[in-house]
């Protein structure tokens, strides 16, 4: 394997066209480094993308907040930029993980976070005692053992990150760069129900910044359950966003194998009450939790009515 | 700036070493087998138990969850260049006064999660210090002297 360690965003394009066989970028790598221990799947080449200072960079525009793929959790959530015009974030960066991830796992990194998988994520040797699953390139799956059709894998693996909620409720937008290519996609386009393409980025972009712009939303908020605080990935996180107009919007992460986000207008329903009661239903009904997670399903449903009626309790 | 072994120089306790290793070796391993270093201790490997904490240009860091290639011209504090010399830090100092050590296995991930806030918050509140300590893992339970020990520096720091 070789490393690679570029100082800006075309040299890592430079890079990507001259060397042969595959590669990964590598951003924190809290996720990464603990995958090529356990993976018999190591690439070619790692490339590094902790010294390419343009995309470490917070920065606040006239309608906007840009927020680059390399800014660590810790900076994020201790930011005065980001604490004075988008609390929120912050908050949702101080719930990730423990401290000592946070100075190193990225913003980045937490929005391409993989899905998680109580069979998959395993070391090949156990996993390899059950027969191979459809992310690691087997025939079923071993959580839903009734999904059985090659041809249209389903995999379950649930999806995870703690900032894609309130990104989905603050409708953010994702810079996307290859090397002759710059788009953006809107964070609400961007993820997949498969957990294993999980996302529409390809093997050969990189997520540059995060646009953020002026928050329709007077009150955000999201909430995370998890067994230990100071670690795991959501098991359930629900976050909450009131327009100044009362609509309402609601962003699920951890259950299911995509991020959920819906919005509810005020004026289709009789008054609010019946507007979070409504949200409250459909949350439940969306999601769906495995047997196999480490809350019960019926718990993480009535969890799902408790936080949004908690948070929206504080608007 | 390719090869099939990485050629790093890292800071290590204000000492400069330049060693080519395998890209996959970890900061831990480099640390521990390289170097000899071996008061940051391999518990989970995997990023969970906390007792791997350094310090990577300047913020605790988890020293298994990095690939020493990626920490190339980085400055590493470990728990052998906390002191200074003979004198002990305060918070080590601390430790001892308290009875906060017990096994002694998270020990030296305490003092860098301690140390750490106490750079940057010298009046640390117990929820901070809470805070600070809750990514490793205390095997012996012993937190609540650990967290005493942290307020007791803080107080003999400001002195």
């Amino acid at each position: 394997m070789l490393t690679h360690s570029p100082k800006t965003v075309d040299e890592l394009f430079l890079i990507t066209n001259k060397i042969k066989g595959s590669y990964l970028f590598h951003a924190g790598g809290t996720d990464l480094v603990p995958y090529l221990k356990s993976s018999s799947d190591i690439p070619n080449n790692i490339i590094f993308l902790n010294r390419v200072t343009s995309i470490s960079e917070i920065t606040v525009h006239a309608d906007s907040l840009s927020i680059g793929s390399m800014v660590t959790l810790d900076q994020l959530a201790n930011n005065p930029l980001i604490n004075k015009n988008c609390s929120t974030l912050a908050d949702a960066a101080r719930l990730i993980a423990s401290p000592q991830i946070r100075c190193k796992g990225t913003v980045g990194g937490n929005i391409l976070v993989d899905n998680r998988c109580h069979f998959y994520n395993q070391s090949p040797f156990n996993r390899g005692s059950h027969g191979e699953c459809f992310k690691a390139g087997g025939s079923s799956c071993q959580l839903v053992p009734s999904t059985k059709s090659s041809d249209h894998p389903t995999c379950r693996a649930r999806s995870v990150s703690d900032l894609v909620p309130t990104l989905l409720i603050l409708n953010a937008s994702l810079v996307v760069r290859s090397a002759d290519l710059e788009r953006k996609i809107s964070v609400r386009d961007f993820f997949k129900d498969d957990g294993i393409t999980r996302n529409t980025l390809k093997v050969e972009e990189i997520v540059v910044s995060i646009e953020i712009p002026d928050q329709e939303c007077s009150f955000v908020k999201y909430r995370k359950l998890r067994i230990r605080n100071a670690i795991d990935f959501p098991a359930l996180g629900v976050a909450v966003g009131i327009k100044k107009s009362r609509d309402l919007s609601v962003a699920i992460t951890g259950v299911n194998t995509a991020p959920l986000f819906h919005s509810y207008q005020l004026s289709d329903f009789s008054d609010f009450e019946q507007m979070v009661a409504h949200a409250c239903s459909e949350g439940k009904k969306r999601i769906k939790p495995l047997k196999q997670d480490a809350f019960p399903p019926a718990y993480k449903k009535l969890m799902v009515d408790q936080f949004i009626r908690s948070m929206i309790s504080e608007y | 700036m390719t090869s099939s072994k990485a050629i790093i120089n890292i800071d290590v306790n204000d000492t400069i070493y330049e060693r080519a290793i395998e890209p996959t070796l970890t900061l831990l391993d480099f640390l521990r087998i390289e170097l000899g270093l071996s008061g940051t201790k391999k518990g989970c490997d995997n990023g969970e138990c906390g007792c791997c904490t350094i310090h990577l240009d300047g913020r605790p860091v988890l020293a298994c969850l990095i690939l020493a290639a990626e920490a190339q011209g980085s400055k590493v504090v470990t728990i052998e260049g906390v002191a200074n010399g003979e004198q002990l830090h305060s918070l080590q100092s601390a430790m001892v006064e308290e009875g906060a050590i017990q096994c002694g296995f998270c020990t030296p991930a305490m003092v860098m999660n301690g140390v750490a806030l106490l750079k940057n918050n010298s009046r640390p509140n117990q929820e901070e210090i809470k805070e600070c300590i809750s990514g490793t893992i205390c095997r012996c339970t012993g937190y609540t002297k650990i967290e005493k020990a942290i307020t007791s520096a803080s107080k003999e720091m400001l002195k």
